[in-house]
């Protein structure tokens, strides 16, 4: 008997073979003792286990036992009662925040790179001490601030220091 | 007044529809009612006391926030079992097969020993009462492999068709037909072997 007819022969017992089949299942019983042995066996097997399935007790105690649960019920409950919010509120939380706050962010760069003054530079690195240059880029003009006194060396300047240079 | 409830006297039915509207007292009964059963039934698939004792209350939590889906089709243990059952497949899902149990399968699909083995007719319930009778299938399904097991117990206590069993243990039906093959050959041969340690023994 090959694997498969086994198996058939199991399908036999468990009653999962459509009514053709079963038929030529029991004609192969008819003529063969092996296979006829082999269900009896497997009926045997399924019957012994149906009727005596091993009954145990729970190893604690019935309050015991049912505290957990209890627990895990009331923390359920407790959760299940939180409110929920609102469908425009979550579409809020989920999108207006995050979006709103890259808005903030650019509006700020946009501040901070306003406020620098590009056309106008200052430089007194190749001035002689006490002078400090203004170069205006939109008038090609350079503006040098000097500070007059005694000890300046510039006599020329007008009365609150300053000398326009071209 | 309210009439008080005297839940112990309570029939099943009546217990699940209060329990439907939220008495917890209702539910503690079902639980107290049908505890051993769950329990047992949840250590028959994977044979570990405390296992066993985390699915079952998980099984009974599940069905306490599924209870108002329970229409009552068939008995509330029956349909608590499956709930069981249910919560023992996804956790044996999530465990590593052991690499002996991948080796027994593939001698299982090969033909396996098994299937040479003379036949055993067993008759275990001569001479035995039906504890020690349990007790021996006890030991016996412990002797499985966790994929025999599972099969047998979905089949022979939890009286599902192959197809049914198929879908839960997500495999094909020949797999599912191959491994209860298996498994009642080797309980045939596990029972008939302890009948005999036994009958040397008196």
């Amino acid at each position: 008997m090959n694997a498969e007819t086994q198996l058939k022969v199991q399908a036999l017992v468990d009653g999962e073979l459509p009514p053709n089949e079963a038929a030529q299942v029991e004609a192969l019983l008819a003529g063969d003792a092996g296979a006829r042995q082999l269900a009896a066996s497997l009926k045997a097997t399924r019957d012994a286990l149906r009727d005596n399935e091993p009954q145990l007790a729970v190893p604690e105690s019935r309050e015991f036992y049912w505290s957990k649960i209890a627990r895990e019920i009331e923390r359920l409950e407790v959760q299940n009662a939180q409110p929920v919010p609102t469908p425009w509120l979550r579409w809020a939380r989920r999108w207006l925040l995050p979006v709103g706050g890259v808005a903030v962010l650019a509006g700020l760069l946009a501040m901070l790179s306003a406020s620098r003054t590009p056309a106008l530079s200052a430089n007194s690195s190749r001035m002689m001490p006490g002078t400090i240059s203004f170069y205006l880029q939109d008038e090609d003009v350079t503006i040098v601030w000097i500070e007059t006194g005694v000890n300046s060396g510039f006599t020329d300047a007008s009365p609150d220091g300053s000398v326009a240079v071209e | 007044m309210a009439k008080s409830t005297d839940y112990p006297q309570a029939d099943d039915v009546r217990l699940v529809r209060l329990a439907q509207k939220g008495d917890t007292l209702a539910f503690e009964e079902l639980v107290a009612r049908h505890r051993d059963k769950i329990y047992a039934r949840a250590y028959s698939m994977v044979r570990n006391e405390d296992e066993a004792l985390d699915l079952s209350q998980e099984a009974w939590i599940k069905a306490w926030q599924r209870l108002k889906q329970f229409q009552g089709d068939s008995s509330f243990v029956t349909w608590m079992t499956r709930v069981t059952i249910n919560v023992c497949l996804d956790h044996l899902r999530k465990r590593k097969r052991e690499r002996a149990e991948s080796i027994e399968q593939m001698d299982e699909d090969s033909g396996g020993v098994e299937r040479q083995m003379p036949v055993e007719v067993p008759d275990p319930i001569q001479g035995l009462d039906r504890q020690e009778l349990r007790v021996r299938i006890d030991k016996a399904l412990g002797q499985l492999s966790e994929a025999h097991r599972t099969s047998l117990v979905l089949h022979e206590f939890e009286g599902l068709e192959y197809k049914e069993i198929a879908r839960r243990m997500e495999c094909s039906i020949g797999t599912v037909m191959s491994r209860l093959f298996y498994a009642r050959r080797r309980m045939a041969s596990l029972l008939a072997g302890l009948k005999k340690e036994r009958d040397e023994q008196s």
